[in-house]
């Protein structure tokens, strides 16, 4: 028998199981795979580290995430089959899996298509779903502890392990990860986490899986300062992560709305459940996947396209399948009031005269859902600020696809309004949108005339245009980054220095480095 | 003593060459005029964005702090050119530092500056800050072409 303190070596009997070789080390536990001595199967047998075993707390913990994971069960949970204590040291018998983490795919895929991230997250999805049911907070989910198992037949499973800090939402178990400890992995951590550990609810889970989603969608974790552990808590609390869009042009921009909103820096902008985030996820998963998972989300959202409707979509059919009124037509002028503009949080102090002013020289208009306002190519001086609904921009050249949403208080052809160029996206509604048309002339002489509404767009346009070049200049960085990385071996192209100082000018040194993204 | 900005150097500002001759006098009146020695920092790395820079003499350098915590130089600038205007305008923090390496004279514009500006000629602030748009529409177009190269490169794109 081992001395306490020691790792239990290849061939040592241990209870029923004999030890083959340790397959990794937590925090306070070593996980051996080991098989049981009589019966021969194959088991992953985690075995508390000598050194706690004498800290009462320690052995608390490591007994409540037995008794977490032994009372779930769950094709998507690593199932518990024993536990007990021998000589002193507590242990967990869970099924073998062969597979890999998911942090190794990552590591050795650096990202994986929106699809292959959906398809991947939704059993892992509801197997956090049931743990809130049975009342258990994973508290510690992140690529490391989502295990892709791969059975005899090739298939792959992902299974989510370690309850390690999982604590009971009922008040009774006086949770040891309580007390101002904070526990978990920094990164993935959620804001309320960080700030402190108690009065935590499921939406805690859905954060840190979100985290993970960004990960797995774009190679690179939303919160990564790397000076200080006061730094990253700091990112995580302000919560700004760059756009995965900006990371990985050709994510679908729903995909990155259900990300994004899963990791809200609020857990009540967040989903209100992971069933939720999982109907959320479904139009993006394989059909395969969708068909098996659909029964226990539910029918995706229609206001989500699904994501064949993402890669080639007419932009037509989403729209159609939205209901409109009969006989609607496909534009009309209309009438806003004051208090509809009272929507745009950015016109927040202008006055109801000022608005009014305002409405009495643009004109609005009203689209069914599906009407285009212009295509790529024309030529216009008309900018439109959208009011209620939502328009999408669709590339034209790249069979309708969608790059896009313009909501309440956004812009849409903006450029029109500074100088005669064609258009360079085409634009239609998604859904019933009201908008004001702004022609240049006009718009010009409201703002001649001090108009404050007029100031205020202007305003608009000027910080969607800085913002849009904040992210480009960015995106180009990392780029360049990239490769300059592959290139780490050979000598610096010129071309490359040439672009450096192209990046230098254009940031106007000032301007763009490491400014926050919004 | 209250300086007034000097129009000629307003006028010979890229940035402004489309104002007229009365929104470049609306907008002499509503500069500040400072002065600094060599070595004065005009702003740090990370301090609010509140206001744009118009060098009118000397020169400032523009640096960043490297991860090892070195100040890399990345830009300077000279008379007529115009700093921060960005950040003015959408109040992101300042992503460099900014000193002047010669003594210098420079005009500022914050935002209560925009707003008295507004109050006098709606003109001038409009084109002031259509000014900007198209400087960063420019710039926007020169970096998406780019960006195109880059993932043509990387082979993103086909």
């Amino acid at each position: 028998m081992s001395p306490l303190g020691a790792q239990l070596a290849s061939g040592e009997p241990f209870g029923r199981y004999v030890i083959d070789a340790p397959l990794g080390e937590g925090g306070m536990a070593v996980v051996y795979r080991a098989h049981h001595a009589e019966l021969g199967r194959l088991v992953a047998l985690k075995v508390m580290h000598g050194a706690f075993v004498f800290s009462e707390a320690h052995v608390e913990r490591f007994m409540a995430e037995a008794r977490a994971s032994a009372t779930l069960r769950h094709p998507h949970i690593v199932d518990v089959s024993d536990v007990g204590e021998i000589d002193g040291r507590p242990y967990i018998v869970m099924e073998h899996l062969e597979g890999e983490t998911l942090a190794a795919l990552l590591a050795r895929q650096g990202r994986l298509p929106a699809s292959a991230v959906a398809d991947l997250a939704l059993p892992v999805v509801s197997a956090v779903a049931a743990a809130h049911a049975a009342g258990i907070i994973h508290r510690d989910i992140k690529p490391e502890n989502i295990f892709l198992a791969t059975d005899a037949r090739g298939d792959e499973r992902p299974v989510l392990l370690d309850f390690g800090i999982s604590k009971n939402f009922a008040p009774r178990s006086k949770a040891l990860t309580e007390a101002g400890h904070v526990l978990g992995t920094p990164y993935y951590m959620s804001p309320e986490q960080v700030q402190r550990a108690d009065a935590l609810d499921g939406r805690a889970d859905q954060y840190s899986l979100g985290v993970t989603l960004y990960e797995l969608c774009t190679g690179v974790l939303p919160f990564r300062s790397d000076d200080s552990l006061y730094m990253l808590m700091a990112e995580i609390m302000h919560g700004r992560p760059e756009a995965p869009s900006s990371l990985v042009p050709e994510l679908p921009v729903d995909f990155e709305r259900v990300v994004l909103r899963a990791m809200a820096s609020s857990r009540d902008e967040r989903f209100a459940t992971m069933a939720e985030l999982g109907r959320a996820l479904l139009p993006f998963c394989t059909d395969e996947v969708r068909a098996k998972w659909i029964a226990e989300f539910g029918q995706p959202d229609l206001r989500i396209p699904s994501a064949s409707h993402l890669r080639a979509r007419p932009s037509w059919r989403a729209a159609a399948e939205e209901p409109s009124p009969p006989s609607a037509l496909p534009t009309a002028p209309c009438a806003l009031s004051a208090a509809e503009l009272r929507a745009i949080p950015w016109l927040d102090g202008c006055s109801d005269a000022e608005l009014d002013a305002f409405l009495g020289a643009v004109s609005a208009r009203r689209y069914a859902a599906g009407a285009p306002l212009f295509a790529q190519g024309e030529q216009a001086t008309t900018a439109f600020l959208v009011v209620s609904g939502e328009l999408s921009i669709d590339d034209p050249d790249d069979g309708g696809l969608d790059l896009g949403l313009i909501g309440p208080g956004e812009l849409a052809g903006q450029i029109a309004l500074i100088e005669d160029v064609p258009r360079a996206t085409s634009v239609r509604a998604r859904v019933a949108t009201a908008v004001l048309v702004l022609e240049r002339e006009a718009f010009q002489r409201l703002l001649a005339a001090g108009s404050p509404v007029a100031a205020r767009v202007q305003l608009t346009v000027a910080v969607s245009g800085i913002r849009q070049l904040r992210r480009a200049t960015r995106r180009l960085a990392i780029l360049m980054e990239e490769r300059d990385e592959a290139d780490a071996a050979g000598a610096k192209s010129r071309r490359l220095q040439h672009l450096r100082a192209a990046i230098a000018e254009w940031s106007v040194a000032i301007e763009s480095r490491s400014s926050p993204s919004s | 003593m209250h300086l007034r900005a000097d129009k000629e150097v307003l006028r010979r500002t890229p940035l402004f060459r489309r104002l007229d001759e009365q929104e470049l006098a609306a907008l002499a009146v509503c500069l500040r005029v400072r002065v600094c020695d060599a070595g004065a920092w005009l702003f740090r790395q990370g301090d609010p964005g509140a206001s744009m820079l118009l060098v009118a003499e000397g020169a400032f350098a523009a640096t960043v702090r490297e991860r090892s915590a070195e100040e890399r130089e990345i830009n300077r600038m000279g008379p007529g050119e115009v700093i921060g205007e960005m950040a003015f305008l959408d109040a992101a923090p300042r992503s460099a530092s900014v000193r002047a390496i010669t003594s210098a004279t420079y005009y500022e514009l914050d935002r209560d500056g925009l707003e008295i500006l507004r109050a006098h000629s709606p003109s001038a602030a409009a084109a002031v800050t259509w000014a900007v748009i198209r400087d960063v529409t420019r710039r926007l177009r020169r970096m998406d072409a780019l960006i195109e190269v880059e993932l043509e490169r990387a082979g993103v794109l086909e």
